[in-house]
């Protein structure tokens, strides 16, 4: 490993674990009611907002009503980006209506609108010829807030149920939505987008300009107001570019600096919820452990992804006639192989699907460290809230297991994992291979599904799809983008997809959340001791498996057979 | 343990008369927080930014753009330029031609014969254009095109490899000559380092450099005399 990168990898995760501890305790008394340094400012704007909003406070809800409220607010928010998109030309502030090539037919707005409302943000369009300012702004940006608040409204709500101990409520879905934007991603994105742009991301709404550059030559520079999208996109976990070219365009990641930003804003949330966990159901071990098994999928998918990217291919080693030819194809020189590996793996682990490089052009087995990811269900660090509630089922599935080797009831947090639990653990985990390895079944079976196939073909091609339909699933939203992926079929399946990952998840975890709440707590000896290091390792040997036997057969038609060609010749 | 306030999670079985079952108690509330929301996070929040952008960052906020000394745009010092002429330093290959309009990469996968026919065929290309030797071997930027098409930077080295090329098209045409040294001493003047040490990798601005080559260049005649000069933006 060169030494540049590995500095690198080395500031990302020492950030990201000296932010875990303050901004894991600070989402704790945030979504507690407790007093923060910035209630005097909060406060006022919060009991506004409840007060036009018609919201109650002092309800609480069950996981029944808190889900109910998850799903009425994902639909209105999909409904209203739908209209706003499709009506987006004639609306005011569309400066750059001159430079939209492709329009928005009712399938693409379809697709488009669900994708963001499930913080997916898959884009099957490219944004400087699609999107008008407003669509970008009240469409997108305004999307991109929402449903991470919401996103992060039920994990923590996940939280309680494991921390209640008989008690039906969950908090209240509207309140902790409010929180979530009004405490954490307002003020961080306010931030965070100015340093963006004193770093060279613009904020502006003039039209695209042309140009005549220094040969003589007209070029067309789209910029426009990227800087708003453009911090919300990482801090959510949502990923949708402002541009085609999504993080690589200089417009969005100017400097190694701004990309460093960027993958911290993906990763210091979901990261350090399981600090949260731990505090809320003061297990604090508990919290780290899961943290630990995150860092350690974590290091190992640097290190795989940067072997392989590192050492090229044949072709451009034969090109180049070096004898180290990092894969610099759809690479900026600006990132170089350690900031597009970082930003790769940043972006897979925490369900985010931002780039800064092409993953389509990465070398097979670079390519496949974000697929497996994916694939791994996005549990390190996951999607905000989603990402915490995606570990907490592994580790329950673990101790099932290790429960079944030693003969004893399974136990998490001192509750008992009975029938209940599992049928919805079950759901849960069985969800992901029905619903991805179904579509991409079905997507490769009908010419339909390989008419996306323009420029790749063969097992690169097969891999492209299945991609598609684990990064929808995952709400992630990368691609493999030389998969034309704006087709009738693609845009209906790939929504299928998005919206089975969003609701099929959430509701079932919330049930399982209220399932563990509102039983008694027992002390019980012999249990298995789940904030020990060893656990973790168990934790991270059941993801691992896990995601092997659902999905090895698959893979190994994919970037497994691609790698083996490639270094076989 | 610690009392909290109604938005809390206390437990509340049996005694909790607020507590809401029903799945469906928040249609109405949903509409209206929607709507309350996106125009705090969709309009507001935009706003916000633009209104701090102007005061603080006015030149980046417009996208960075470079004006010579007449005041007219040639060009954003983020935004990659095609360059083709010997007497300028050339860009990294582009899957779109350097259109800042339509940004992408070629996404041909890395197995792809189609890749590794355009990877061998710019490598011939870049060595005949600069009088390489057959086996002189490229850094990976003179193959490779970029993600976004429109990178602006290239490596130092593929700057390097391009000197020899530059310094003759220029005697040729111009009259005038940079002699090796001068350019060496440009490229190195205009390569940026790591930021902090660390971060990305070192690279040069080929707008930037090819802008400080004709403005040192007497005879160059670009843009009816106007020199051009860079805004100060953070790169």
């Amino acid at each position: 490993m060169t030494s540049s990168g590995a500095l690198q990898y080395a500031l990302f995760l020492g950030a990201v674990t000296a932010l875990v501890r303050p901004l894991g305790a600070y989402h704790a008394r945030v979504f507690a009611g407790e007093h923060t340094w910035f209630d005097p400012v909060f406060l006022p704007l919060e009991r506004g907002i409840h007060r036009i909003a018609g919201i109650d406070a002092r309800r609480q809800m069950s996981w029944r009503s808190y889900a109910g409220a998850f799903v009425s607010f994902g639909g209105v928010g999909t409904l209203l980006l739908y209209v706003i998109l499709r009506v987006q030309v004639w609306l005011p502030l569309a400066a750059n209506v001159a430079g939209i090539t492709t329009p928005m037919t009712p399938d693409l707005a379809a697709n488009t609108a669900i994708s963001f409302a499930t913080t997916a943000t898959w884009q099957a369009y490219s944004g400087e010829t699609t999107m008008t300012y407003l669509s970008q702004l009240v469409g997108l940006t305004a999307q991109n807030f929402i449903a991470a608040a919401a996103g992060l409204a039920v994990g923590i709500a996940f939280i309680r149920g494991l921390a209640n101990e008989r008690s039906n409520s969950l908090g209240n879905f509207w309140v902790d939505v409010v929180r979530a934007l009004v405490w954490v991603l307002l003020p961080m994105s306010i931030i965070g987008g100015l340093v963006l742009i004193w770093q060279g991301v613009p904020m502006t709404i003039a039209p695209y300009l042309v140009v005549t550059t220094l040969e003589g030559s007209a070029q067309t520079i789209a910029a426009g107001p990227v800087a708003a999208l453009e911090f919300i996109k990482q801090l959510g976990t949502n990923g949708g570019g402002f541009f085609n070219a999504n993080g690589a365009h200089p417009f969005e990641t100017p400097s190694p600096l701004a990309n460093l930003l960027e993958l911290l804003a993906i990763a210091v949330l979901p990261a350090s919820l399981p600090y949260t966990f731990g505090r809320m159901t003061r297990r604090a071990r508990d919290g780290w452990v899961l943290y630990c098994v995150m860092v350690a999928l974590c290091i190992g998918a640097i290190v795989v992804a940067h072997r392989a990217e590192q050492r090229g291919t044949p072709a451009l080693m034969h090109a180049t006639g070096a004898a180290t030819a990092p894969n610099l194809e759809g690479k900026e020189v600006r990132f170089g192989i350690g900031g597009s590996v970082l930003a790769a793996v940043a972006t897979s682990i925490g369900a985010t699907g931002s780039t800064n490089a092409m993953h389509d052009s990465f070398t097979p087995l670079g390519g496949a460290v974000p697929f497996a990811n994916m694939l791994l269900g996005e549990i390190a660090f996951g999607g905000l809230g989603t990402g915490l509630i995606s570990i907490v089922l592994v580790a329950m599935l673990a101790l099932f297991i290790t429960g079944l080797m030693i003969g004893r009831t399974p136990e998490y947090l001192r509750k008992v994992i009975g029938p209940p639990e599992l049928k919805l653990m079950m759901w849960y985990l069985l969800a992901a291979p029905a619903v991805v390895l179904v579509l991409t079944a079905a997507a490769v079976a009908v010419p339909a599904g390989l008419a996306g196939l323009k420029w790749n073909g063969g097992m690169h091609g097969f891999t492209e799809i299945f991609f598609a339909y684990a990064s929808a699933f995952g709400n992630n939203g990368q691609s493999f983008a030389g998969q034309s992926a704006n087709t009738p079929f693609c845009n209906v399946t790939t929504a299928i997809a998005m919206m089975a990952g969003r609701f099929g998840l959430v509701i079932p975890a919330l049930a399982l959340a209220g399932q563990l709440g509102s039983a008694r707590t027992r002390v019980h000896e012999g249990a298995v001791p789940t904030a020990t290091m060893l656990f973790g390792g168990i934790v991270l040997a059941t993801a691992i498996v896990m995601g092997a036997l659902t999905y090895l057969p698959a893979f190994a038609l994919g970037p497994v057979s691609e790698h083996l060609s490639m270094r076989g010749r | 343990m610690p009392r909290r306030d109604a938005s809390g999670s206390e437990s509340n079985v049996g005694r909790d008369a607020a507590l809401d079952t029903q799945w469906r108690s928040g249609a109405l509330v949903a509409l209206r927080l929607t709507v309350l929301l996106v125009l705090v996070c969709g309009v507001g929040y935009p706003a916000l930014l633009y209104g701090a952008a102007r005061l603080a960052f006015p030149s980046q906020a417009e996208g960075s753009l470079l004006h010579d000394q007449c005041g007219r745009v040639i060009g954003s010092l983020l935004i990659g330029q095609l360059f083709e002429a010997p007497q300028y330093f050339h860009g990294r290959p582009s899957a779109v031609a350097y259109n800042a309009g339509s940004s992408g990469g070629s996404n041909l996968g890395s197995t792809n014969p189609v890749l590794a026919d355009s990877l061998a065929a710019r490598a011939i290309a870049f060595r005949e254009a600069n009088a390489l030797a057959r086996d002189r071997s490229l850094p990976p930027d003179v193959v490779t095109a970029s993600g976004s098409g429109i990178d602006p930077h290239v490596s130092p080295e593929m700057a390097n490899l391009q000197a020899t090329r530059v310094r003759r098209a220029r005697t040729r045409d111009r009259g005038v000559s940079f002699s090796a040294e001068q350019l060496q001493e440009l490229i190195a003047a205009h390569t940026l380092t790591r930021q902090a040490g660390i971060l990305g990798q070192p690279r040069v601005n080929v707008l930037e450099l090819n802008l400080a080559l004709d403005s040192l260049d007497s005879n160059a005649p670009i843009h009816f005399g106007c020199v051009p000069a860079a805004t100060g933006a953070q790169r």
